[in-house]
C-alpha cells in the first residue's frame, strides 16, 4: 500500500510522532483501540459502530470529552454533498415543517446463503446486522438532515437464511474454482438480513425505514424521502450528485450537483464542477477535510459540523432499542 | 517495499490540483515539487496543497530525483515543457492538447518518444 512504516497496535501507540490513529478493524475491537488511542493523547477516527455496546460508547465520549482530543465516527454518507444541501435547505426553512420520512437501505452482497463474512457473527459484529452496519447509516442521515430526535421505534426483523454456509477455507484459496457441499459448514444465523422500522419524532412527525442485505440488484441504495410542509427531498445514494425536491403549485426540481447551484454553506463539499460526478470515496476525503481542520487547531471544536463520538453513541443507542423492540414486537422509547 | 516514483506538477490551476489528488490515490507515487511562473507563487501554492519543494520550471528541470513531471499549464506552454522534461530524461504526462500545432514536432521527436515512454496522450499524428 506504499505506507512507509509498519508496526503491531501497542508498538503504534508508542510513536510520539502519530497525530491521529483511525480504527478500521472489526467492530468488537473498536472500543479497546479507540480507548487506548486517546490514553496515548493521539485523536481518533473511528468506524462505525462506535463499540458494541452503549456502555462501551458512553466511556468513549466521557474519554474524548475530558482529553479534549479529536474525535470522529466515519458517517461519511453525510458528505454528500446533497445531503448537506437537504439539511442547509430544511435550515433555511426550504422544507418547511417535517411531515414524514421514508427511508431505504438496500444490499445485495448476502443475497446467497454461501454468502459469507465476519459481519455474520454476533461475537465480531453485535447482535444486530442489517440495522446496525446500514440502518445506522440511514437513521444518522434522517437526524442529520432533518434536525429531529427519533424518540420511539417499532421493528420487525427478518431472518431470510435461518442458516448459512461458511466457507471452511479461506475463499481466495478457491478463487476460480467451484466449491463443493464439503468445503462448507452449515452455521445459525441469528442476525437479521432484513428489517422494518416504524419512527416517532420529537415533532409529532412519523416514519418508516426498510433495511436489506438480500435485495438482489440492489447494490448500496441508501434512499430517502423527506416530506416537508413547503416541499419534499428524494436523494439516492446511487445516484448521489442529483436531488430531486417535490412541489405542489410548481414544477418539480432536480437539482445536479454544481458548487455555483448548491447553497453556500455546501460548496465546500463540492470539489469539482457540475457535470464532473463525486462520489463514494469523495465522501470520506470531504469529511476528513472538516476533521483535520479541527485537528489543525489541536482540539475538538464546541460545534463539531462532522460526525463524533456522541453521534456514534447516538446511534448505538437506537439501534440497541430497534433490536428491543423486534425482541418484544412493541414500540420502545429511544 | 518497491522505491517510489517522485513527480513534479506543473501549474496550479483547475487541473493541476485534480493530478495531484489523483495521484495521491495512488500507492508508491509521491508528488515532492511544484512549478508555478514565480518562486513566490510556487512557494505560497507548494505550501497551500501541502507539497514539499518548489521551483520555477528551469530550477525543477536540474532536480534529479524527480522521475516524472505532469504538464498542467494552460495550452500554449505545453509544447515547449514537454520537449523540455524529456529533453532532462524525464517522463512526462501532458494535459490535452498535446501542442497548438501538429507541426511543431520537434526534429528527434522519435528518438524522444522511444527514450521516454510512456508519454501521454495521443500520438502527435491524431491531432
Amino acid at each position: 500500500m506504499g505506507i512507509p512504516r509498519a508496526y503491531v497496535f501497542a508498538d503504534m501507540l508508542k510513536q510520539d510522532d502519530i497525530d491521529v490513529v483511525h480504527i478500521c478493524t472489526p467492530n468488537f475491537l473498536h472500543y479497546n483501540q479507540a480507548k487506548a488511542v486517546m490514553e496515548s493523547e493521539k485523536h481518533v477516527i473511528c468506524e462505525k459502530p462506535l463499540a458494541l455496546t452503549i456502555q462501551e460508547a458512553e466511556d468513549l465520549v466521557r474519554i474524548a470529552k475530558s482529553t479534549g482530543l479529536v474525535n470522529a465516527v466515519h458517517f461519511n454518507l453525510r458528505y454528500y454533498p446533497m445531503v448537506r444541501q437537504m439539511k442547509v435547505m430544511r435550515e433555511k426553512g426550504e422544507l418547511g415543517k417535517v411531515y414524514s420520512i421514508m427511508g431505504s437501505y438496500l444490499q445485495d452482497w448476502l443475497f446467497l446463503q454461501t454468502d459469507y463474512n465476519w459481519r455474520l457473527e454476533p461475537d465480531k459484529s453485535g447482535d444486530s446486522r442489517a440495522i446496525a452496519d446500514i440502518g445506522s447509516h440511514l437513521l444518522d442521515i434522517t437526524e442529520y438532515v432533518t434536525g429531529l430526535k427519533i424518540t420511539e421505534v417499532l421493528a420487525d426483523f427478518s431472518t431470510v437464511h435461518k442458516t448459512r454456509l461458511k466457507p471452511l477455507k479461506p475463499i481466495e484459496t478457491y478463487s476460480g474454482k467451484m466449491l463443493t457441499p464439503s468445503d462448507y459448514q452449515e452455521v445459525p444465523i441469528n442476525t437479521e438480513d432484513h428489517a422494518t422500522v416504524l419512527l416517532r419524532f420529537d415533532n409529532g412527525a412519523k416514519g418508516s425505514i426498510t433495511v436489506s442485505q438480500v435485495n438482489a440488484g440492489r447494490k448500496n441504495r441508501l434512499n430517502i424521502e423527506i416530506a416537508g410542509s413547503e416541499a419534499a427531498f428524494e436523494f439516492n445514494s446511487e445516484r448521489p450528485n442529483e436531488l430531486w425536491i417535490g412541489k405542489r403549485e410548481k414544477a418539480n426540481e432536480h437539482l445536479l450537483k454544481d458548487p455555483s447551484l448548491v447553497h453556500k454553506e455546501v460548496s465546500s463539499l463540492v470539489s469539482f464542477p457540475g457535470g464532473h460526478n463525486e462520489g463514494f470515496p469523495d465522501t470520506s476525503k470531504q469529511m476528513f477535510k472538516e476533521v483535520y481542520s479541527a485537528i489543525s487547531s489541536g482540539k475538538q471544536p464546541d460545534k463539531p459540523s462532522y460526525p463524533t463520538f456522541a453521534d456514534g453513541c447516538r446511534e448505538l443507542l437506537i439501534g440497541e432499542r430497534i433490536v428491543e423492540s423486534n425482541k418484544k414486537q412493541a414500540w420502545v422509547k429511544i | 517495499m518497491s522505491q517510489p516514483i517522485n513527480v513534479a506538477i506543473v501549474g496550479t490551476g483547475f487541473i493541476g490540483p485534480a493530478h495531484l489528488e489523483a495521484l495521491r490515490r495512488i500507492p508508491h507515487v509521491e508528488v515532492v515539487a511544484l512549478v508555478e511562473v514565480t518562486q513566490e507563487l510556487a512557494n505560497e501554492k507548494a505550501k497551500q496543497l501541502g507539497i514539499p519543494r518548489a521551483y520555477v520550471f528551469a530550477d525543477m528541470l536540474k532536480q534529479d530525483d524527480i522521475d516524472v513531471v505532469h504538464i498542467c499549464t494552460p495550452n500554449f506552454l505545453h509544447y515547449s515543457q514537454a520537449k523540455a522534461v524529456m529533453e532532462s530524461e524525464k517522463h512526462v504526462i501532458c494535459e490535452k492538447p498535446l501542442a497548438l500545432t501538429k507541426m511543431k514536432k520537434p526534429s528527434n521527436w522519435e528518438f524522444l518518444e522511444r527514450m521516454f515512454l510512456p508519454i501521454c496522450s495521443s500520438k502527435m499524428t491524431s491531432m
